[in-house]
């Protein structure tokens, strides 16, 4: 049931933005799909969920890139690395993008191959709208790796 | 290469945390859930225009954001006096019947599964999702396959299953095809079989175990409280539309009123060491942090909403109805983890719903949006997964927010919350219990209640893992959980 559309002979790649705009830094990723041009084969996914969910729509997909905010990062940082699962477990609803996509996995689904484009933040994000200068001056960096990871 | 993990908790300044006190004797002095929270919400949304609220809102917790874009319609419906028409309260009522079946199925297997489905004896590495798809691959598999499927319900009515947008002050986007209906129509039998598989999963692998059966008859697990939850004009839940019935802890109805009013009977209580604020019900005040027939706390969510309610809204899930109130001769049922079979009823009356909605004529009628009235002061209420959740808005006559206040469902049931976790670690104190099982058994009260913590505290995405601390007499930390 993939959410996107596929050319004939091309598996579709995904690139889904999470976040929230009205958590100032937090809606980073939104910004950088709006800057990205239509691609054939590519479809652009803008998601309030992660966990399970997210998995189930990006079944039928070849490769996902997942472009968020990382506060773990300095902020305006951007990198590229495959997605990982933590070493935390399942506690309420803390499942996971990895491990909803370990688990379908697990269970005989084909997963697409997920990538993870992490742009750090600063650790607290307020309510508000508009990103602070230094994530600001990430999107360039951004976008242009989101466009290699789409011709690789 | 650096491989780098999404992880929810790094976006919350602190963790939830669940802090238990022991005395000099090393028993229970107390136990307490602490929840941080990000605060601005309200400030932000002064002034934005009101049609903007079912996007903004919806943001808010990417684990539901279902229940808010339509508590924030219907908030908005009231606010400008709209008529829904039928075909438009017709896709909204199924779409929110599938979110329902999809949440609760979700908990039950894979969230809940641990709890439910595996051995005591299983250890912490295979006490997990991908242990209970080991032992029941097929069921697991099955799950999933029509978890996806009823994703699709959300996405054919919805827009996007991950991203929903479809509900507008007076009704919906747009008129559903009559394909649309045809495949809700095929999905939803599914919906329905899987609900009868899990009914026979409960009876077979759940109840019977004996574990499961000592955390039902627990003493540390009943808590008599009293139970709020929406229900139609039969007294059967309804997790779309009704009145807020409340009931006491001896079963009595306290009051059955519409949204709006509900509310007024509902007050807020603060303490000084958690952000999560404590409703009450009015009529008895706050008398501190203790269950009771006189106490003003209540409990809302699954097992709240059978209480509050006298019958299923059909057949099947009424059925395990009757097999609920027989196992415990007695209702209300205080017992707290009792929540896991009546989210399984819930799930399998959302499912006969999704159904029977499906093939309602009426639900691919063109006419999908009323007149709007002026702008004013509205209460939307729904019954998210985890309970009752409102949505109170006042509008300036331009039609912008004046003032925003939502009462979700972990807020309302974080004193019971509070309440089951300290009971639950009381008894196990005072067996000389400050081990690993302890702390799981904690998280089992916990867990029951399938808390949001990401909704509490308006944070997205996903959800907010809870450490379980314990400290000595002296404030030193002697053990230290995380999920």
């Amino acid at each position: 049931m993939p959410m996107g559309t596929c050319s004939e002979g091309l598996r579709a790649r995904a690139v889904v933005a999470l976040g929230n705009p009205d958590r100032a830094d937090d809606g980073v990723a939104l910004r950088v799909l709006a800057l990205l041009s239509q691609a054939q084969g590519v479809e652009f996914l803008p998601s309030l969920k992660t966990g399970m969910d997210l998995a189930l729509s990006l079944l039928g997909y070849e490769k996902v890139l997942v472009v968020d905010a990382d506060p773990a990062l300095p902020p305006g940082e951007v990198r590229l690395a495959p997605l990982a699962a933590g070493t935390r477990r399942a506690f309420v609803h803390g499942l996971g993008l990895a491990e909803s996509l370990e688990l379908l996995r697990g269970a005989g689904f084909a997963v697409p191959e997920v990538w993870a484009l992490a742009i750090g933040v600063p650790r607290v994000l307020p309510f508000g709208r508009g990103l602070s200068p230094e994530v600001e001056g990430a999107l360039p960096k951004a976008k242009e790796v989101v466009e290699a990871w789409l011709r690789s | 290469m650096r491989r780098i993990t999404i992880d929810p908790i790094t976006r919350l300044e602190g963790h939830g945390k669940i802090l238990i006190y022991l005395d000099e004797e090393g028993k229970l002095r107390d136990a307490i859930l602490q929840v941080p929270e990000l605060r601005g919400f309200e400030a932000f949304v002064r002034g934005r225009r009101a049609e903007e609220m079912p996007q903004i809102t919806e943001r808010i917790c990417g684990v539901c954001p279902e229940a808010h874009h339509l508590a924030s319609a219907k908030a908005l419906d009231a606010a400008f006096g709209a008529e829904v028409p039928q075909p438009a309260r017709l896709q909204r009522e199924l779409f929110y019947n599938a979110y329902i079946f999809s949440d609760h199925l979700l908990h039950l297997v894979f969230l809940g599964g641990p709890d439910l489905l595996l051995p005591e004896d299983v250890g912490k590495a295979e006490r997990n999702v991908l242990g209970v798809l080991q032992r029941f691959p097929e069921l697991g598999r099955q799950v999933l396959e029509v978890r996806a499927q009823a994703q699709r319900i959300l996405a054919l009515i919805g827009g996007k299953a991950i991203h929903p947008v479809f509900a507008l002050p007076g009704g919906v986007a747009r008129p559903l095809p009559k394909e649309a209906q045809t495949e809700i129509a095929a999905i939803a039998a599914r919906l329905v079989e899987l609900g009868k598989t899990m009914i026979g999963v409960f009876h077979e692998e759940i109840l019977p175990r004996p574990e499961y059966q000592s955390l039902l008859l627990a003493e540390e697990a009943w808590l008599p409280t009293h139970y709020m939850g929406l229900v139609d004009g039969s007294l059967a839940p309804n997790f779309y539309d009704g009145q807020v019935r409340v009931v006491s802890a001896q079963g009595e109805e306290l009051f059955r009123l519409p949204g709006d009013q509900a509310l007024g009977r509902i007050g807020e209580h603060w303490e000084p060491w958690t952000y999560v604020k404590f409703p009450y019900l009015r009529d008895f005040g706050w008398q501190g942090l203790r269950a009771g027939p006189d106490s003003g706390i209540y409990r809302v969510g699954p097992l709240a909403r059978l209480n509050a309610a006298e019958r299923m809204a059909t057949p099947l899930a009424q059925e395990e109805y009757e097999r609920f109130l027989d196992f415990f001769g007695e209702k209300p049922v205080h017992a707290t983890f009792a929540y896991h079979w009546a989210r399984l009823i819930e799930m399998v009356q959302a499912a006969e719903t999704v159904a029977l909605l499906a093939k309602d004529p009426a639900l691919t009628g063109t006419e999908v949006r009323g007149k709007l009235g002026k702008p004013g002061e509205g209460v939307g209420v729904v019954e998210a997964a985890r309970g009752t959740l409102f949505h109170h808005y006042v509008l300036s006559p331009e039609g912008l927010v004046e003032r925003a206040n939502l009462i979700v469902a972990t807020t309302h049931n974080a004193p019971g919350i509070g309440l089951s976790v300290k009971e639950m670690a009381r008894a196990l104190v005072e067996k000389g219990k400050l081990d690993e099982a302890l702390l799981n058994r904690v998280e089992m009260a916990f867990r029951a209640y399938d808390p949001c913590l990401a909704c509490a505290t308006h944070f997205l995405p996903g959800g907010v893992p809870v450490a379980v601390e314990v400290y000595d007499a002296h404030g030193n930390l002697l053990r230290r959980l995380e999920g």
